[in-house]
């Protein structure tokens, strides 16, 4: 049932392959395999019954146990409906609205595949199937975001996303670890125990990975820079995919309750967020970019909210969120005529009617007893805001130019729906009361009337001085137009040293050979320490060099002119890997590195022979539009394969050399998270010079013989299977 | 002049001029340099530009294959070339070459780091140039924006105050007396040499040639109601050249690159442009052969009524449909019927009826229709929300509050898209304003033209067409609009003549003129009698469904019988019309659907195949299908002996025309410079216009959408074809006396043919 419900997208996505020479029936089968999901889990939720675990055991070792899990409760029934809901409705937009794109068929195959993977997170029962479902959202979404390929623009967006979200990923990677070292298991309950210092490490984590996913100040830029791509992804991605993070801190928020540490930096990641990209927004003027930053606000107070430990409000946003953004992105082609009317001057008797009516408002609520009120009560900084909103609501209405009668019917009906609000909310904390923990706050009611009371000062001071000092205004403008200035900050203190870097490297032919020599010296030397055992500390040093040149390997392959540079580069630090866990003596540490070697050495022989393939090919300037060949595609998997996507050999290295390093030598895992960044970027950065762009893709345009077709299907899915079904290969 | 002031003329000759998208109005992208020919001009722009001014080599190759060109045509062709002719050689040539597609760009002056950083440096330019442009020009209250001071170079300084301090100081010491004197002190700088100022400049305004375009429009059009800010083009190129100076004194290693030899254009071109104009003379004689074979059908000696129509070609398939359906006599004149105006409406921007070549002459208003309490009430809070979700603080909770709604609209407007439709027409318009749009509040209609103006008009648009005699009870004059949703292209699928709205109401203050007594007592005096029982109404041709819809409020009572008559016959000739489009778009949506569905793209192809405009009498062309390829001007060479009338038509709707023309022509073999590329990737930049993702230049022109499908053009372009029915000696006068026309024919930018009556 459980297994079933989580397939049905991924099945609903291989739908599109089907050979059809006229697609609409495929589309419609698709999405009545997608609402028949939707009718079983509104079932459910109405009959509160939930089907029983489903978990797969993938390696029982006396000290740990891998799994994977999936799970469903009412928290996790709720977000499905809404993914669900919002994934049919931009589906069935995007049926229509890529009629006139060659290509649809690949487009729908990514999204519906994208809500497989959103699924498989919604889904998991542990750390590592949710890490599982949050890297493949990040694959899928590159694709999504690489729709048009050739385009230079969409394919260094879909880099930038891929990049830093990888910085989280490999965090949250090192969760995962850490949670297998610690507690032997992934399972979340684990992480909710008190008094575990390991767990405060767990949970900084996965905050990182939250707030790259979830595009929190300073790791936010990624965001606007993903509009080079067709309307519909953008819709599922503001309102459905970028829910990710919040989502995972709601799923630990009784882990997260334990540390109020954590709390309070969250709601202040959620604070700055919020009030900085609304900034942003003011100074943008075209429509998309406007609503990117407006999702970055919005996931600021959601953040705000779950870092006060009000995870329900957080849930409930997060979906609300998706509604009202999915219909902005949709609607977006509607914006070109300015609408609104001018609004008269506000009157005196305008703020009374208004104090009035919030003032009989709280006083309801609070006498009405509902969870809303409490939870106004309990987080006087989200009562803040609620109560702003209405407050504007009110005021707007009482100026507008309408006769009286006019203006009082509008204003009951908006109150009216602000009581349904209420009633919604509380229906929704009713409903997923049990997996959600009660809500406690990290700042005390009174810390947060404080921050409140200081905001409501800090932001009439705002107000004011936008007025009346202009150079205030000025200095605010520019921060804003330059969006905070962290990209030009990330690229001059971080990328650009990286890549002069990786430029001396490659552009000096001696200083390639010295490191190709001492790549082989470190082989020599592994091998020597490895049969005749030397000391302890020795090995240490020479596991620091071999991280050391891994990262260096990884700067040059980032930089080299030609293709099989690159690769070559790419191959020799990940031999270092390899090294890494021969030179550290833990039980698995032989067999893994044989596993990688064996898996190392069939991506190269894909790679070999695609590179012969195309260099026998002759060269024809052919443009091929937005066509991807076969040979784009296998070269793209084998690149994958390299960086290590769950599903590959790779990720079962990386989780594996973790786990290695953490028992033997803690203070190398962060010179191998810099290091599994690394991979990323160079990775993408050959996808992005040789592949993704309209004259390099016409080089893969090779005819494939049926027996190359069938070696590269073999070899690269060799590589898939042992990822996917490792430890029957490791042990 | 001086120097630099030639230059930038002649730089300027080469912008197209581009109307807020809110009023989107054909322009013909070369209008300029129509006084050079077509083949000099394409080579004059493509020594700054990598313009693409034909179709490709597959695109001659289908046409050669499916026959559109003939052996005919292209001895005809290569006549008009001075070439030899022999028989079949064409056609082998043809098969034997292939698109040079991945030729280098072969564009020399196009600033220093185009050519030495391989455009990366002309990149980084342009998205710092329209991070500033885009919040300049929108019409959305920015609180965070740049200032707009008192022009664009000024607001330029203030902008570069706070986000590039060095730039800033690096700039007021650029800066010159005048933007002149900057822009000479730049380019010395830079060390360009005078004689190539004018290819640099013009190479620049192609680098951002979207906003350059916006700003040729606003200095045109100080007084329009869209945008008010000070911008002349010399600024922008200030602008660009302090960037390039700037960098210049950062990176002094790209001051030796000298400007490279212009490349010469690709080997393709001649081959390519010899079967461009075969591909024309091919479907002229098409055309002639159609006209000269035509069976005219028996006209009804007193038609049951009589119907105006725009020269627009969807109204060719239209009046086709009409007169078979029953005893119709249908004309053809320019959308605005003789009377042009801005029409204010209280809740939106002012609408300006008129064609690009003149201004509007009065000022009118919408007819206020009263609301019911439902309509007032929805009305208020859709703007209480419309202003909340853009206020900062508010926003946070509002999505939380009232989310949900949202959800339930997306999914009504998802999966029952006219439901939808009806629902926010119930609640928020009447519904003859959701089918028909605004109407034009004719109590002030006499007071804003005087007598004389209104007769004049009335007398000129009557001629104009040949309506002078056996007017039939019922004169119906039909506007056309488009009716679509989502969709920022909206008004160009409506009357170009109308100024990218509806002719609807152009339509109903022509009907409403031509009722009064006072005009027909003037038009009497004029010889013009109509009979005391015609009865002038407007109606709306709403081309998306092929739906007409009649104005009922001037009808006679005595008339009802005969307008249910006509618009049975209306509603029947409009299904056979859809019916006859429907094979031709793309997709299977019925059309119902395509008008309200919030996903469509392509709800209708508007004028795509467009090629010729005739100017006759309607019997010259009943009972043809032409295919919805024609303009169509009515035009009687009895009642026009001094060729006033025809000298009108050939200045004005036939240049309008020709602009249509180019602008699909040069949309579809330029899609992205002239036309605005991908319509799936577009962003709207409230009040100017479209770009392409997260930063692009402001976007000319038509969507590929409306002019090709997944990757193959469906526009086939096509130089005008004027045919004229008209003694030669008159045409011939005509365009000694004005010699724009003559280039316009003389420089193979348009083709001219007479037959004589």
């Amino acid at each position: 049932m459980l297994l079933t419900l989580w397939l049905l997208p991924l099945f609903c996505a291989l739908v599109y392959w089907l050979p059809a020479p006229k697609s609409r029936p495929l589309y419609q089968v698709s999405m009545v395999g997608l609402l028949a999901g939707l009718a079983v889990m509104i079932y459910l939720g109405v009959l509160g019954k939930y089907p029983p675990d489903w978990s797969l055991t993938l390696l029982n070792q006396p000290h740990w146990l891998i799994s994977l899990r999936l799970h469903v409760d009412a928290l996790t029934l709720s977000m499905l409906t809404a993914v669900l809901l919002i994934g049919l409705l931009v589906i069935n937009y995007a049926q229509r609205y890529l009629l006139a794109d060659a290509h649809q068929q690949r487009f729908m195959f990514w999204l519906t595949a994208l809500l497989f993977a959103v699924f498989t997170l919604l889904m998991s029962g542990n750390l590592l199937t949710a890490f599982i479902g949050w890297q493949w959202i990040g694959f899928n979404l590159y694709w999504l975001l690489n729709h048009y390929h050739y385009d230079s623009d969409a394919n260094r967006a879909a880099k930038k996303k891929f990049v830093i979200n990888r910085v989280g990923d490999v965090c949250f990677l090192v969760a995962v670890s850490l949670s297998l070292f610690a507690y032997g298991n992934t399972e979340f309950s684990s992480l909710a125990q008190p008094n575990m210092p390991v767990n405060a490490w767990i949970l900084g984590l996965l905050l990182v990975a939250a707030i790259t996913k979830s595009a929190q100040f300073p790791l936010h830029i990624w965001l606007p820079d993903t509009l080079q791509t067709p309307t519909p992804v953008s819709a599922i991605m503001h309102a459905g995919v970028i829910n990710a993070g919040g989502y995972l801190i709601a799923r630990l928020g009784a882990a997260y309750l334990q540390i109020p540490a954590l709390m309070v930096v969250m709601a202040l990641v959620g604070l700055v967020t919020m009030f900085s990209a609304s900034w942003f927004m003011a100074s943008q003027a075209d429509t998309k970019k406007r609503l990117a930053y407006s999702t970055m606000s919005q996931m600021g107070f959601m953040v705000l909210q779950a870092g006060l430990g009000c995870f329900v409000g957080a849930l409930f946003h997060l979906i609300m969120h998706g509604f009202y953004k999915a219909w902005s992105f949709l609607n977006a082609g509607n914006t070109l005529y300015p609408t609104t009317t001018k609004l008269k001057p506000t009157k005196l008797w305008q703020v009374l009617v208004a104090l009035t009516l919030l003032a009989s408002l709280a006083l309801f609520a609070v006498s009405a007893g509902t969870l809303w009120s409490k939870l106004l009560w309990q987080y006087p900084l989200l009562g803040f805001f609620m109560g702003f909103t209405l407050w504007q609501l009110t005021v707007t209405v009482l100026r507008q130019p309408a006769a009286g009668w006019v203006r009082a019917a509008a204003l009951t009906l908006f109150y009216l729906a602000a009581s349904g609000y209420g009633w919604l909310l509380t229906s929704y904390q009713q409903f997923v009361a049990k997996a959600l923990p009660v809500p406690v706050s990290s700042l005390s009611t009174h810390t947060q009337g404080l921050v409140a009371a200081s905001l409501l000062g800090l932001m009439l001071l705002h107000a004011g001085l936008m007025r009346v000092a202009t150079s205030y205004r000025q200095r605010l403008m520019g921060w804003s137009l330059r969006k905070g200035g962290v990209e030009q900050a990330f690229r001059a203190y971080l990328l650009r040293p990286y890549r002069a870097l990786g430029d001396r490297l490659v552009n000096r032919p001696k200083a390639a050979l010295a490191l190709q020599l001492w790549f082989v010296l470190l082989v020599i030397l592994t091998l020597a320490v490895t049969k005749l055992g030397l000391s302890w500390q020795l090995t240490q040093w020479l596991a620091g060099a071999c991280a050391v040149s891994m990262l260096l390997l990884f700067a040059a392959a980032n930089r080299a002119n030609r293709l099989r540079d690159r690769c070559v580069g790419l191959v020799l630090g990940q031999a270092c890997l390899v090294l890494i866990t021969l030179l550290l003596p833990q039980p698995v540490s032989g067999h893994l590195a044989l596993f990688q070697l064996i898996n190392l050495g069939f991506t190269g022989v894909v790679l070999m022979l695609i590179f012969l393939k195309m260099q026998r090919a002759e060269r024809k300037p052919v443009v091929i539009g937005n066509q991807f060949p076969a040979t784009a595609t296998y070269f793209t998997i084998a690149m994958f394969c390299l960086i290590g996507l769950p599903g590959t050999s790779t990720f079962v290295t990386e989780l594996m050399v973790f786990h290695v390093v953490l028992q033997a030598e803690p203070a190398l895992l962060f010179v191998l998270m810099l290091g599994f960044v690394l991979l990323a970027v160079a990775i993408l950065h050959i996808l992005q010079d040789f592949l993704f762009n309209r004259r390099a893709v016409a080089r893969f345009d090779v005819p494939l013989l049926a027996v190359e077709h069938v070696i590269f299907v073999v070899t690269l899915g060799y590589n898939v299977v042992s990822g996917l079904v490792p430890l029957y290969f490791l042990f | 002049m001086t120097v630099i002031e030639t230059a930038l003329a002649q730089a300027a000759k080469t912008v197209p001029c581009y109307w807020p998208l809110t009023s989107f109005i054909a322009y013909h992208p070369l209008w300029e340099m129509h006084a050079q020919d077509f083949p000099t001009a394409i080579a004059s722009l493509q020594r700054v530009a990598p313009v693409e001014a034909l179709a490709s080599v597959a695109d001659y190759q289908a046409a050669y294959t499916r026959g559109l060109i003939t052996e005919e045509g292209i001895a005809q062709a290569c006549e008009l070339l001075q070439q030899p002719y022999h028989p079949g050689v064409i056609g082998k040539q043809l098969a034997q070459l292939s698109d040079k597609a991945l030729a280098a760009p072969h564009f020399p002056y196009s600033t220093h780091w185009t050519v030495a950083q391989n455009g990366k440096y002309a990149d980084t330019i342009r998205s710092e140039l329209i991070n500033f442009l885009a919040p300049f020009f929108t019409s959305l209250s920015l609180p965070l924006a740049p200032e707009r001071k008192e022009s664009l170079w000024e607001a330029w300084l203030s902008y570069l105050a706070v986000t590039d301090v060095k730039h800033a100081q690096f700039a007021s010491h650029l800066q010159g007396s005048t933007t002149l004197d900057t822009l000479v002190a730049a380019l010395t700088a830079l060390g360009v040499a005078a004689e190539y100022w004018r290819d640099y400049l013009a190479s620049i305004f192609h680098q951002v040639i979207g906003y350059a375009a916006l700003m040729k429009w606003l200095n045109q059009n100080p007084q329009n109601p869209f945008i008010t800010v000070h911008a002349p083009l010399e600024q922008l190129l200030a602008i660009w050249l302090s960037y390039e100076c700037f960098v210049l004194a950062r990176h002094p290693k790209f001051a030796n690159r000298a400007a490279a030899k212009p490349k010469t254009s690709d080997a393709t071109w001649p081959l390519r442009y010899l079967l461009q104009c075969a591909v024309e003379f091919s479907y002229q004689h098409r055309l002639l052969a159609q006209l000269s074979a035509r069976r005219a059908l028996p006209v009804a000696p007193t038609p049951l009524a009589q119907w105006v129509f725009c020269i627009d070609t969807r109204s060719e398939g239209i009046r086709r449909h009409l007169e078979s359906v029953g005893p119709y006599q249908t004309f053809g004149f320019a959308g605005f019927f003789g009377f042009v105006f801005t029409l204010q409406n209280q809740a939106c921007l002012d609408q300006i009826h008129c064609p690009a070549l003149f201004g509007p002459e009065a000022v009118l208003q919408v007819q206020q229709s009263p609301r019911a309490l439902r309509q007032a009430v929805a009305e208020t809070m859709q703007q209480t929300l419309l202003t909340t979700q853009k206020s900062p603080v508010a926003a946070w909770a509002f999505v939380e509050l009232l989310g949900v709604w949202y959800g339930l609209a997306m999914f009504t407007k998802s999966f029952f898209p006219r439901l939808f439709a009806r629902l926010r027409a119930w609640l928020l318009r009447n519904p003859q304003e959701v089918e028909v749009g605004p109407s034009v509040e004719l109590s002030a209609v006499g007071d804003q033209y005087p007598l004389q103006a209104q007769v004049e008009g009335a007398a000129g648009f009557l001629k104009a067409i040949g309506l002078t005699e056996h007017f039939s009870d019922l004169v119906v004059i039909c506007g056309h609009g488009s009716k679509t949703e989502n969709n920022p292209f909206q008004s160009s699928l409506d009357c170009g003549a109308c100024g990218g709205n509806t002719g609807y109401t152009n339509a109903q203050v022509a009907a409403f003129l031509l009722n009064q007594p006072t005009v027909r007592a003037g038009l009497r005096e004029r010889g013009i009698v109509i009979p005391q029982q015609t009865c002038f109404i407007a109606a709306l041709h709403q081309t998306t469904e092929d739906h007409l819809h009649f104005d009922r409020s001037m009808l006679a009572a005595t008339h009802k019988p005969l307008l249910q008559r006509v618009q049975r016959d209306a509603a029947r000739a409009g299904e056979r019309l859809q019916q006859e489009r429907a094979h031709s778009l793309p997709g299977q949506a019925p059309a119902a659907d395509r008008a309200v569905n919030w996903a469509e793209l392509i709800p209708e192809m508007a004028l795509i195949n467009n090629a010729a405009f005739v100017i006759a009498p309607r019997a010259l062309t009943t009972g043809i299908d032409l295919g919805r390829r024609t303009f169509l001007h009515s035009y009687d060479p009895v009642l026009d002996e001094d060729g006033q009338i025809l000298r009108t038509i050939m200045l004005g709707p036939v240049v309008v025309a020709h602009w249509i023309s180019a602008q699909y022509y040069f949309s579809t073999t330029d899609p992205q410079r002239y036309g605005s590329g991908n319509k799936m990737l577009h962003n709207v930049i409230p009040g100017v216009g479209v770009m392409e993702g997260n930063l692009s230049d402001l976007k000319l022109g038509l969507p590929w959408q409306s002019v090709g499908f997944q990757d193959h053009a469906l526009h086939q372009p096509l130089r005008l074809t004027v045919v004229v029915y008209a003694p030669k000696a008159r045409v011939d006068q005509i365009l000694n006396s004005e010699p724009q026309l003559s280039a316009l024919f003389n420089g193979q930018w348009a083709h001219l043919r007479v037959l004589e009556p």
